[in-house]
Formats: C-alpha cells, structure tokens, sequence
C-alpha cells in the first residue's frame, strides 16, 4: 500500500514536471543533440533525427518561439546554412523535463 | 497528456538518434595527406634515413597544423560545431609530438642510434593512434595502432624494406578510414 502511494507521489509529481513543449519527440530529440554541441546544423539534425524539412523546420521554429533554441543563418561555400544552438533556458527546461521523464518512468515501474 | 509508454518510446527514439550521432569519420582530405606524408617518409628512412628522418620531423608538425583546420571545416560541412570536440582533438593529435621531445631528451642523453630513435617514435604514434580509437570512436584506429605499434618493433629485424612495408600498411589503413562513412554523414553534407 505504501509503496503504491509512493509510486502515485513519483508519477504525479512526473507528469508535474513534463514540459509541453518537450513532450514531442522531435524537439526532445533535437535539443538531446544540441546539447551535446556548439551547434548544429539543419541539414545535421535532419538526417540524425530522421525528420522532413517540412516537420523539422516547424519544431525548430516552435523551439525558438519558446525560447529554447537560438537559431543563426550564415551561408557556407555559398550555400546558406541554419545553424541551432541550445540557450540557457533550452537547457535548464531539457534538464528539468528528462528529471520528470525519469521520476514518471521509475514511478510507473515501482507500482 | 504522455503515458509512460509513450515517454518510453520517445526515449527510444531519442536514445537511437544520439546513437547515430556518431562522431565524424576521419575526413578524407586529411586520411589522404596523412597517407602520402607516412608511405613517402617511412619508406625514405629505408633510402636515405637522414632526409627522411628531417622530413618526417619537420613535416609532421605542419601537417598537423594543416589538419586541425581541414578537421574544423569538415565538421562545419558536416553540420557540427563542437570546441570542447575540436581542443580535444587538437591536444590528443599534439601528444604525439610530447612523445616525441620526451624521446628525443632520452636519445640525447643515452646515445641512442636513429633507428632505435625512430622505433620509440613508431611506438608513441602507434599508441596514440589506439588511444584515438578508445576514446573518438575511430574503429580503424583500434587495429592501426597496434599494426604500428608491432611494426615499429620488428622493423629491427628486417635487413631491408621493413619501413617501407610499415609505410605501405599503415598509409593504406589510413586510407580505409576516410572510406568508411555513416548514412548520416553521407546526408548531412550540405
């Protein structure tokens, strides 16, 4: 009985802690990867993630909206690039939100 | 609102692209530059040890300084910008060259001939290769390195040709590094 009120608290205060913005895959995923650089590039993100221009393009914009990604255009063998990187606050809400990801999955294991 | 199982298989997915976030191959510039400076400078020392040795010391460095930079735009090309990446490579390659003074105080102080000079140095580069496979991800490096490593030691026992075959072997794995590229890298090019 303890141990299942204890797995409620884990999962509640989980599901507390998930960032909205987070909770879609493709942003999750491109900010577990920008912050594990500098930046990266579009053309980089799209091929690890697996994702379309179109797709990608949306979620990165809702990222930078929110204010978690800081993207920079800048042309490359005259070729233009858009590169992202994670701002502080990316970081801060990825940490907190892979905090509440772990704290809902152990939660739901325990009971 | 995310089920468990969803953050689950969100977790699965992220974890699957952090996997094919791969570090970079050796980039082929640099593999080809690298493969021609060891077959030509290895196989001298069995022609004219004396030019080759002036070669393979001073060539070196500049090499490397040259690839530092065609690594930081392959990596730009390829998408990536990472610094704490870059110094590390750039302070893993350069041990090679510490290796290298370190010896050179030892061969100073004890006497010993340029062939021994340069085995140690086959030694150093050879362990420093391995080290580049352990720690980058570089597979080819996990076998190149002990070839070097091997091969610097039994040079010794061949009358002729033996840093020629060193050279031949190690350009040619060299060069089968650079060939070898993820799916990724093929797509992030531009």
């Amino acid at each position: 009985m303890e141990q299942g009120n204890k797995s409620m608290d884990a999962v509640s205060t989980g599901v507390a802690g998930l960032d909205p913005v987070l909770e879609h895959r493709l942003r999750l995923g491109a900010c577990v990867l920008l912050s594990r650089a500098d930046a990266l590039g579009f053309s980089r993100l799209k091929a690890v993630l697996g994702a379309t221009d179109g797709n990608l393009g949306a979620q990165m914009r809702k990222l930078e909206e929110e204010g978690y990604v800081k993207a920079r255009k800048e042309f490359q063998d005259r070729k233009p690039v858009t590169w992202y990187s994670l701002t502080s606050q990316g970081r801060s809400a990825l940490r907190a939100h892979l905090a509440a990801m772990e704290k809902l999955i152990n939660g739901s294991e325990v009971g | 609102m995310a089920t468990p199982e969803q953050l689950k298989e969100d977790l699965h997915y992220v974890i699957g692209a952090v996997e094919r976030d791969r570090p970079q191959a050796m980039p082929r510039s640099i593999g080809l530059l690298w493969a021609v400076f060891m077959l030509g400078g290895l196989a001298g020392l069995d022609w004219d040890p004396r030019t080759a040795g002036l070669f393979l010391l001073v060539g070196g460095p500049l090499l490397y300084l040259v690839s530092m930079k065609l690594g930081m735009r392959s990596a730009l090309a390829a998408g990536v910008r990472d610094r704490e990446m870059g110094r590390r490579h750039m302070l893993h390659w350069a041990s090679i060259f510490l290796g290298m003074g370190a010896i050179t105080l030892i061969a100073l102080a004890n006497g010993l001939s340029h062939e021994v000079f340069g085995q140690l140095t086959g030694m150093v580069v050879g362990l420093v290769y391995f080290l580049a496979g352990v720690h980058f991800r570089i597979s080819v490096f996990l076998w190149l390195g002990p070839l070097a490593m091997a091969g610097a030691a039994l040079v010794g026992y061949f009358d002729r040709w033996g840093w020629t075959l060193l050279g031949v072997l190690m350009a040619a794995g060299v060069v089968a590094a650079t060939m070898r590229r993820s799916p990724v890298e093929e797509h992030s090019q531009g």
